[in-house]
């Protein structure tokens, strides 16, 4: 019955993340969670038949994100930036800390430096010349920020070894820990669109037929449940 | 009289712990990689009875049934896509190896991710072992090349939980890794729950089967009543 119990355990956690990411199909760089299973812990049977073993049920870890390429949405905003590949932007929070992001939702600040919608500041720092319009940017692939051909900086692309170990900080933002390795260069692969937005990597298809199947591994491990309960009254029927 | 007693009771037994094998397997019918497992009812040696007032034997009588054997169903099930480039699946024979604390153990659970030093990790943080014996390297952009997967053969398979299985090495299997999806779980969810079912009812059977033997040995014992 515990095992039964198990299953269902893991199943309302898949359920969870999979609420999760369908909230999130329209958050620009939003990364679906990544949801592994695995069968538990096998003990030889109580009345010691040689050889027959009992699984515990199952258990959900969350390994993760998805790192597929959300869909591009063209916007034309010149301060708009999608990243193709893996990497994400250097910022740094209005409280010193730095975090990595792939939301390229950018903004010039009162002072004319590039940051984003919050208030967060690339990393180095960009400005903008006084009286400069932001409509003249132009975004270069690999990062270069030019306004009408003269150099302002480098917008940087990082990964770290194991983005799955980053912490999540909210607003789109992570930061590396010891279990994501250290913030290093991406690879030159990856690369930047002027224009555009990563759109959430969520397949709406994806995530509501993933959300039928946990339903229905929910309710046959509540069928097993039923059904030991079932055999435990049939046994106290033994003695009237 | 009271051997049908045990006979029943250990029918019971049988069937309760075939029931919990089924109520686990339907606890994995969603874990990628998962092998359901069959088991076979076998019964006790059997009795020659005798007749009791001479030495006529008057046939053999079944001393009741137990769970004798039970094997894994290690047939492949279907791969399903997930795009996921971490997602990885053996496509025919063979099995992953990961390192863990307690050796090398094999698993067709190809739910990865990416270790903080480069290297390809499983779900509990066990490096992946490649062709050649050594933890796989991602590629920079994150992704794994397939081929550097190592895929073994194993002999006397045994699962062990946390998707894992043991078994001794038997080098290279024939399986082709492929990324991007995953091996679906092999419980057929129609077939366990009819299983279920079936087994319940006998459970139940087994049950008025004793409730009987009592009955009429309760009748028995009634006849010397004194009143």
């Amino acid at each position: 019955m515990y095992s039964a119990a198990a299953g269902m355990a893991a199943q309302q956690q898949r359920l969870d993340a999979l609420s999760n990411d369908v909230a999130n199909v329209n958050t620009t760089g939003y990364k679906r969670v990544r949801v592994a299973f695995r069968d538990l812990l096998y003990t030889p049977e109580r009345l010691a038949t040689q050889g027959i073993t009992e699984g515990a049920g199952s258990a959900a870890t969350i390994v993760g994100r998805g790192h597929a390429q959300g869909s591009l949405q063209r916007t034309e905003e010149p301060l708009d930036v999608a990243i193709h590949g893996p990497g994400f932007l250097r910022m740094r929070r209005a409280d010193g800390t730095e975090i990595l992001t792939r939301d390229g939702n950018l903004r010039v600040d009162a002072q004319g430096r590039l940051g984003s919608e919050r208030g967060d500041l690339v990393q180095p720092e960009i400005r903008l010349p006084e009286g400069a319009s932001p409509a003249d940017l132009k975004i270069a692939p690999d990062g270069r920020v030019t306004l009408a051909g003269r150099e302002l900086g480098r917008l940087q692309i990082v990964t770290v070894a194991s983005p799955d170990g980053l912490r999540a900080l909210g607003d789109n933002g992570f930061e590396a820990t010891a279990a994501s390795g250290a913030v290093r260069a991406a690879p030159a692969t990856t690369t930047l669109e002027q224009g555009a937005l990563e759109g959430s990597n969520v397949d709406m298809g994806d995530a509501m037929a993933e959300m039928m199947e946990a339903q229905r591994a929910y309710e046959m491990a509540s069928r097993a449940i039923q059904a030991q309960d079932r055999a435990a009254e049939i046994a106290n029927a033994i003695k009237r | 009289m009271n051997r049908g007693l045990y006979v029943a009771a250990s029918g019971m037994l049988a069937m309760q712990a075939r029931q919990d094998q089924l109520s686990n397997d339907l606890a994995n019918a969603a874990t990628p990689g998962y092998k359901p497992d069959r088991a076979a009812h076998r019964p006790f040696g059997a009795l020659l009875v005798e007749n009791v007032t001479g030495t006529q034997g008057v046939g053999t009588m079944a001393a009741g049934v137990r769970l004798e054997a039970q094997a894994t169903d290690l047939r492949a099930a279907p791969l399903r896509q997930t795009d996921e480039p971490l997602d990885l699946a053996v496509d025919g024979d063979g099995y992953f190896g990961v390192q863990t604390d307690a050796g090398v153990r094999y698993t067709r659970n190809g739910r990865f991710a990416a270790g903080a030093d480069g290297t390809l990790v499983d779900q509990l943080g066990n490096r992946v072992l490649g062709r050649d014996g050594n933890p796989v390297r991602l590629r920079p952009d994150g992704t794994v090349d397939p081929a550097a997967v190592g895929v073994f053969a194993v002999d006397g398979v045994t699962k062990v939980g946390d998707s894992q299985f043991t078994g001794n090495a038997a080098g290279q299997a024939t399986g082709r890794v492929r990324a991007g999806a995953l091996e679906g779980s092999a419980v057929d969810a129609a077939r366990t729950m009819v299983e279920m079912m079936a087994n319940l009812r006998a459970y139940e059977a087994g049950q008025k089967a004793l409730t009987t033997i009592d009955d009429t040995l309760g009748r028995a014992a009634g006849l010397g009543a004194i009143r």
